[in-house]
């Protein structure tokens, strides 16, 4: 028997709902900046981008632990020789040494464009995707590519990308001086200072952040005594939910 | 224990003493008399917390070139937090007080026995 999974629909893990009420962030807009920058050429290129490289790497470890594609991807299955070829084309941009990324990443889009064009959408039926009535994501030619190359769902991309993202993880390995190499929560972070974002104007604190970041100060200091990781990551996730309910029961 | 200690007080620190009429021995006194994680982690007073945040953010900022014990660190403050979640009961923090000061102690003790090795070993 086959489970039914709503590929519509999209769970928003409690984690990235609270890291983003921390960082007074919309879920909608951190998703869209991640899509932004996930592209076949970053997934293929060797050399960094600021946040291209995060973002498309998320989902190129991702689809690597899925291997959904022992026979293939259904969609270019009817156009093998010619995504093979744009497919190659767009690695041997990323190969090369000369040209700089953003010329690179800007020339793919050629190739990005007629695998779009001749795909056949099986996982993707849409460029748009509701997360409620008011609030929509657009997808762009790269993403959808790359859902259809590796036979994912959009939302199977969205939710790895989401479930990667904890404030409180953060913070304890922060503490702890434990090396911390969860480079999508970089991405995330980078978000949190501007990075992709439109609006860059800061919103007047309301009293209860004033008393949450106060209080952020301390706990921080506070769990020095706490020297187990997972100890200290509940203990701050219990810190940071606390918030979240509270700036949203006031709401 | 009673020790002289030999500080520079700051010009800003030297003019708010003066403003308020503050000795600027009985300040340091009353700050260090604070600076307790016994205290700090059993209390549930707030004026109380100030000093030993103070405290352990100069930990934390200091961390990387001090000579501490982390071996010893991790282990003790270990049997702080449990020796502390055993003895909280309602009654203000006194039992826990008493318990994690016995932690304190004996890890005074064994970073004193830890430092002392380098003699004691040539014996």
């Amino acid at each position: 028997m086959k489970t039914e999974i709503n590929n519509h629909w999209l769970t928003i893990p409690l984690e990235f709902r609270v890291a983003c009420t921390v960082y007074r962030l919309k879920e909608q807009e951190v998703l869209q900046i991640f899509i932004n920058h996930a592209t076949v050429y970053d997934s293929l290129a060797d050399a960094y981008s600021l946040g291209y490289s995060e973002a498309s790497k998320t989902i190129g470890i991702y689809v690597a632990e899925k291997r959904r594609t022992p026979n293939g991807s259904h969609a270019f299955s009817h156009c093998l020789a010619n995504a093979a070829n744009c497919f190659r084309w767009i690695n041997e941009l990323a190969k090369k040494v000369l040209s700089s990324s953003v010329a690179k990443r800007k020339k793919s889009l050629l190739y990005v464009d007629e695998l779009y064009k001749n795909m056949k959408r099986v996982y993707t039926s849409s460029d748009t995707f509701y997360l409620d009535e008011n609030r929509s994501l657009n997808f762009t030619k790269d993403f959808t590519v790359l859902c259809e190359l590796h036979n994912c769902y959009p939302a199977e991309y969205l939710e790895n990308f989401m479930n990667k993202i904890s404030t409180a993880e953060m913070q304890a390995r922060t503490g702890l001086k434990i090396p911390n190499d969860n480079f999508t929560m970089a991405f995330f972070m980078k978000v949190v200072l501007g990075f992709g974002r439109e609006n860059n104007e800061v919103a007047e604190f309301t009293e209860k952040e004033v008393d949450f970041i106060c209080e952020m100060d301390e706990i921080r200091l506070r769990i020095h005594t706490v020297r187990n990781l997972d100890q200290r990551i509940t203990i701050l996730k219990k810190f940071y939910l606390n918030h979240y309910q509270d700036i949203n029961t006031s709401n | 224990m009673e020790i002289t200690v030999n500080v520079q007080l700051p010009e800003d620190f030297m003019s708010l003493c003066t403003i308020y009429n503050i000795q600027p021995q009985q300040f340091i006194q009353s700050f260090i008399n604070k600076v307790s994680f016994p205290s700090y982690y059993t209390g549930t007073s707030k004026q109380m917390k100030w000093a030993t945040l103070f405290f352990l953010q100069y930990v934390e900022m200091a961390e990387q070139d001090s000579d501490t014990e982390y071996d010893l660190e991790d282990h003790y403050l270990q049997r702080f937090t449990d020796t502390l979640t055993e003895n909280m009961k309602n009654d203000g923090g006194v039992k826990a007080r008493a318990a994690v000061r016995v932690v304190m102690m004996d890890w005074q003790k064994a970073v004193l026995a830890e430092r002392a090795k380098y003699i004691t070993d040539q014996l």
